[in-house]
């Protein structure tokens, strides 16, 4: 007898969770369609409003604890970097934890004070809270869901043709560092995940005033996803040279032995920023370390983003479709 | 020395390219059949490297692409059986079946898990006694040794609650296949780098002894792929028509004799397969020697074993013998698109459309 | 799936399984196919299998051809299509008159790319 499984167009995959293409019609198609309103249909990571910036997220990394941090200081700072790169300046933050029983107190308490941590280095308050408890087996370990609500300080331009694409430092160090600490794909590296605040960073180019034109911590996507989406809402392509994108040379080695491009592997704590051609030698000053131009937008072809490749040629970086990395955020 | 950043030069790709452009008197069209040279030659950007004399086609050489749907349905069908769980590359887990693919299978309760290795798939039924685990295997040559050293440890360890859905395919059964298709305007051939250094260069012989053809065996990182191509114009130009092999550095003519021998021991050649596109090819698949009839999933396991046609607007088939470019498709980022796949020359990484919608879209 | 990487062997765990690194990432593979390979050898890793050694010496003939490109016919030449690249238009080739089969040099010359990355 042979077995067979239910009708599947009418389910949740893991694609749907990956950040790209299917999130976004799941996002769109489903969610945005039943709880549509002006300020949701804008589709920002942060709702701008009254000179506030409202955010919220959920964490549910595995493994909870691997190099670099942990889900309560990605929880923080993931939090932190929405409402940063929204324009604001980031104030208090609530936390929802639903754990698994049998899940060790002594795990919690040391999540808890990672995530004090953060909270101080970042200068914001976790001011809210909820916590849940299910039966072993209905959640994995710990979910956690984070909202946070920050004041608007920054004044955007709008993006134009010539503009300089920015990035804070190295990409794809979070996603690999937790894709190797899972174990399943047995890899051994000295990989560690940047989780950081970026409201620092954030606050100084604000500075700039209306030379910044927009910001955001490309996350689950990775800078692939975050680009193809201004290239999407301003209306314009966005153009990188590869030889200018910062890569770790143990996340390069990662990326050839895995078949996965860093360019759509999730940052914790790097920024992207679009600023005025003329600011852009001081927005890199200001992001220091290894900070660098990686890219200028231009008028055609609406909505792409190509990548002059090494070699003298250029293609397409397009929007993500399945899920390379499930769980690293 | 690291082996790959050396072969990304770009002052060197340029040089190259003008060497490429002064050799090229007349149009040519070469065909590559690896998947890694599809998706290679698109992610640098090649072909913008290139004359418009010297064009590129794209053959069967994607493993994952050549897969008809009615083996997928097989594999969904052993993954959908209570207690068994189903080990399979990452890459083969959005192509359609009829009724959805193995990613949608594992959503609607399969126990389909990814694996880097049919050693991890060994190592999973070690570790879950109580689990039947089955390998998905596919691949040419080049990854056959793999699965055959796998059985081999599986038969030597006394592992049973281990088995291998066999879809290894060989490459010179379709590339004779897609000489002899009427109407094929190939001019020369790049040969497959890694399915090369399993079996050599000798196999490749035929189609310039036969067919007239150049053939160079090439390497993967970009310099690599217009140095191959040069290396055909320059036969071209010199009267010459033989195999070449540029992938000296891993290549030998005699291949690798201890993977060859690993899958003489362990498999056989199907009198016929299916493949995607091209129909059935005769002696152009492996199964599993009858002494190893423990550790075969299509012995162990009741399969639907049907055979699914193409969906009619699907063009795959063209695609892969070189007939006609992905954008040439009609349904090519209409009703094919990577989120929505017809068929698995868009599916998978390596296949052609995938690798042209990904980075070359706007080109076309 | 074609994924074929070269990776340096850093230890041999037991006969047929080592540890083999790229650029600091390091994962087991087996040596099965290639018993012979061992710590330090550069090897051609496909699904957790090291499937065929990398000849250095040919590796480091491979590339000298790449700098070595000429026509055989003796002049600088330009390329008669316009590349689609910024910055090498024109650019005059360097021929040197040798045939095209001419011994390598003796010293391997190393391109400066402006590449980032480390190199080991």
């Amino acid at each position: 007898m042979v077995a067979t499984l239910p009708r599947t167009n009418e389910l949740v995959t893991l694609a749907h969770g990956s950040g790209g293409k299917a999130t976004r019609r799941l996002v769109e198609g489903l969610f945005v369609k039943e709880l549509s309103n002006p300020l949701l249909d804008q589709l920002g990571d942060s709702a701008v409003a009254d000179g506030l910036a409202f955010t919220t997220d959920s964490y549910v990394v595995k493994p909870l604890f691997f190099p670099g941090g942990d889900i309560g200081d990605l929880a923080v700072y993931g939090t932190v970097n929405d409402l940063a790169v929204a324009g604001a300046e980031p104030l208090w933050l609530s936390a929802g934890f639903v754990i698994e029983e049998g899940f060790p107190l002594d795990d919690l308490r040391r999540i808890a004070r990672s995530m004090a941590t953060a909270a101080a280095k970042a200068g914001v308050a976790v001011v809210a809270g909820d916590t849940k408890v299910v039966e072993r087996g209905s959640a994995d370990g710990l979910f956690v869901t984070t909202a946070g609500v920050g004041r608007m300080r920054a004044d955007f331009g709008r993006p134009q043709p010539g503009d300089r694409v920015l990035v804070s430092g190295t990409l794809g160090d979070h996603g690999f560092a937790v894709l190797v600490a899972r174990g399943e794909l047995k890899l051994e590296s000295a990989l560690e995940s940047d989780t950081a605040p970026l409201n620092r960073l954030t606050e100084s180019l604000f500075e700039l005033g209306p030379a910044l034109r927009w910001m955001r911590d490309p996350t689950r996507g990775g800078l692939a996803t975050a680009l193809n989406e201004l290239a999407s809402s301003a209306g314009l392509a966005v153009r990188l040279d590869e030889q200018s994108i910062p890569i770790r040379p143990e996340v390069a080695g990662a990326a050839e032995i895995l078949g996965i491009d860093p360019l759509y592997v999730a940052n914790e704590g790097k920024l992207v920023a679009v600023v005025a051609a003329d600011a852009a030698e001081e927005a890199r000053r200001r992001l220091g370390g290894e900070a660098a131009v990686v890219g200028e937008l231009e008028p055609d072809p609406p909505g792409l983003v190509l990548l002059d490749t090494a070699l003298g040629g250029s293609r397409i970086v397009d929007m993500l479709v399945g899920d390379p990395l499930p769980r690293i955020c | 020395m690291r082996y790959v950043d050396e072969y990304r030069d770009g002052r060197l790709a340029r040089k190259l390219a003008a060497e490429i452009a002064e050799l090229a008197a007349e149009p040519v069209r070469i065909m590559e059949v690896c998947g890694g040279h599809t998706h290679a030659i698109a992610r640098h950007g090649l072909e913008d490297l290139l004359p418009p004399e010297v064009e590129y086609l794209h053959g069967p050489g994607c493993p994952v692409c050549v897969i008809p749907m009615g083996r997928v349905d097989d594999a969904i069908a052993l993954a959908a059986q209570p207690g068994v769980t189903l080990a399979t590359f990452g890459d083969l887990l959005r192509v359609p079946g009829r009724r959805g693919s193995l990613l949608e299978a594992k959503a609607a309760g399969a126990d389909v898990r990814m694996v880097y290795s049919p050693l991890d798939a060994l190592e999973l039924a070690r570790l879950e006694p109580a689990r039947e685990v089955v390998f998905f295997a596919i691949g040419f040559e080049t990854t056959a040794p793999a699965t055959a050293i796998t059985l081999l440890r599986a038969r030597e360890a006394g592992v049973r609650n281990f088995s291998v859905f066999c879809n290894h395919v060989t490459i010179v059964p379709p590339l004779r296949a897609i000489l002899d298709t009427p109407g094929t305007r190939i001019d020369a051939f790049i040969a497959p780098g890694h399915v090369s250094t399993v079996i050599g260069t000798e196999p490749y012989r035929f189609i310039p002894e036969q067919y007239g053809k150049q053939v160079v065996v090439a390497a993967f990182e970009p310099l690599d792929l217009l140095a191959s191509t040069a290396m055909i114009l320059r036969q071209r130009a010199e009267g010459r028509c033989e195999v070449e092999n540029q992938y000296t550095r891993v290549v030998r003519p005699e291949g690798n004799p201890r993977a060859l021998a690993a899958i003489a021991e362990t498999m056989e050649l199907r009198d016929t397969f299916e493949w995607r596109g091209l129909g059935f090819i005769r002696e152009s698949a492996l199964r599993l020697r009858p002494e190893l009839a423990e550790w075969d999933a299509e012995e162990r396991f009741e399969l639907p074993g049907e055979r699914v046609p193409d969906r009619k607007a699907c063009q795959c088939g063209q695609i892969l013998v070189g007939a006609i470019k992905p954008h040439e498709c009609k349904v090519f980022g209409t009703a094919c698109t990577p989120e929505r796949p017809l068929g698995t020359c868009m599916v998978s990484s390596e296949g052609a459309c995938a690798a042209y919608y990904a980075y070359g879209r706007h080109a076309a | 799936m074609c994924l074929g990487i070269p990776a340096q062997i850093v230890s041999v765990q037991e006969p047929g399984l080592a540890v083999a690194e790229v650029s600091g990432v390091r994962r087991e593979v087996s040596t099965a196919l290639v018993p012979e390979a061992g710590v330090g050898d550069w090897v051609l890793v496909h699904v957790g299998f090291a499937l065929h050694t990398i000849d250095e010496a040919e590796a480091a003939r491979t590339l000298e051809l790449l700098e070595q490109v000429d026509f055989g016919m003796g002049e600088p030449m330009v390329p008669p299509w316009t590349p689609s690249f910024a910055g090498s238009a024109g650019e005059a080739m360097r021929g040197s008159g040798e045939s095209a089969v001419s011994p390598p040099p003796t010293a391997v010359s190393r391109s400066q790319n402006g590449n980032t990355k480390d190199r080991p």
